[in-house]
């Protein structure tokens, strides 16, 4: 079957080979490097909405270690189910939320992101050798709605790097 | 020289459905393990058909956990005590859903050092329609503990490993 011109060009054998490699490029792109995140439910208003999609980068905590204030990807089961959040603590750290206000080692964090912001309460702990602290942005939902907490280093699978919002 | 290697070859295909046989015959323990979860899914996937055989299928499931068993599944999950009570769930999340098709994957089993208990890891993965036609996906990691009573392996205790563990509010 011959292609029409303007979809093949003048060279029909390297439109082909163009194509094949774009193809192994978007796979590879997606299998290995880019993991998409549909946004579901509002913990995360409004950093990142329902239905959005963020693009989480696989490769960034292989090379470097988290850093905090990331919006990272955290691994609920398999390749692809991940709640997103953000990093606000790390191993070491004595996080505490008193009001609604994040604090870290008894400082209180500035958190422009936060627009939404009920008086929770956290009691102060420490965490542990291999413990990150992630909290979504929308601190003003009921917080026993919210997931929360401590998770380990292997379940962080990377940074956010773009969305589409 | 092929008829000198046709002896070579009918010994390795003997060989080979020989291993295949033996494995089908009488399978080890990890097989009998991954062939109950296969049963499990299968048992709680449903796809639109009538009350009766849905509960049949449910009520199959009978056969893979012990009477005492514990499922903690998580949210919206109630932890469940108890052969029926499991049964019972199965069915009626089978029945709230016009197709519901579950997945047991990412399976990793370690056998206890007396051979007649068992650790297994595994990621359970559901896409469901509901009768309005509205789709959903879940997955969820979750740890099984089995246990072997007179030579079936029945699950003993399923528990949600969960990713981000909560904190002490006050």
């Amino acid at each position: 079957m011959r292609l029409p011109l303007w979809l093949a060009g003048t060279n029909q054998r390297r439109t082909a080979i163009r194509v094949a490699v774009l193809i192994s490029l978007a796979f590879v792109t997606f299998a290995y490097v880019l993991l998409p995140v549909r946004g579901v439910g509002p913990s995360m208003t409004p950093t990142i909405q329902q239905d959005d999609i963020v693009f989480v980068n696989r490769l960034s905590y292989q090379l470097r270690e988290p850093r905090r204030g990331e919006v990272v990807a955290v691994r609920i089961a398999g390749r692809s189910a991940v709640y997103v959040k953000r990093l606000m603590a790390m191993p070491g750290d004595r996080v505490a939320i008193e009001n609604g206000i994040l604090s870290i080692d008894a400082v209180p964090v500035e958190e422009p992101y936060v627009v939404y912001r009920a008086p929770w309460q956290l009691r102060p702990t420490t965490l542990g050798p291999d413990e990150y602290f992630v909290v979504g942005d929308n601190r003003g939902m009921p917080m026993e709605l919210h997931d929360m907490g401590t998770t380990t280093r292997a379940r962080l699978i990377g940074p956010k790097t773009f969305g589409i919002y | 020289m092929a008829a000198a290697l046709r002896p070579v070859v009918i010994a390795a295909a003997l060989a080979v459905c020989g291993w295949y046989g033996w494995g089908y015959l009488f399978p080890d323990d990890e097989a009998e393990i991954r062939a109950v979860l296969e049963r499990i899914a299968e048992g709680v996937s449903s796809g639109g058909e009538g009350g009766v055989s849905r509960i049949a299928r449910a009520s199959a499931l009978r056969h893979e956990f012990s009477p005492q068993v514990t499922v903690d599944a998580g949210a919206p999950f109630e932890r469940l005590t108890g052969r029926d009570a499991v049964i019972g769930m199965a069915g009626k999340v089978a029945g709230a859903a016009k197709h519901l098709d579950v997945r047991l994957d990412d399976v990793s089993i370690v056998l206890g050092s007396e051979g007649d208990t068992a650790d297994v890891s595994l990621t359970a993965y559901a896409q469901l329609t509901d009768p309005a036609g509205g789709h959903g996906v879940d997955a969820r990691e979750l740890n099984a503990a089995f246990s072997k009573t007179d030579g079936r392996w029945l699950v003993r205790a399923v528990t949600l490993v969960r990713a981000i563990q909560p904190m002490d509010t006050r």
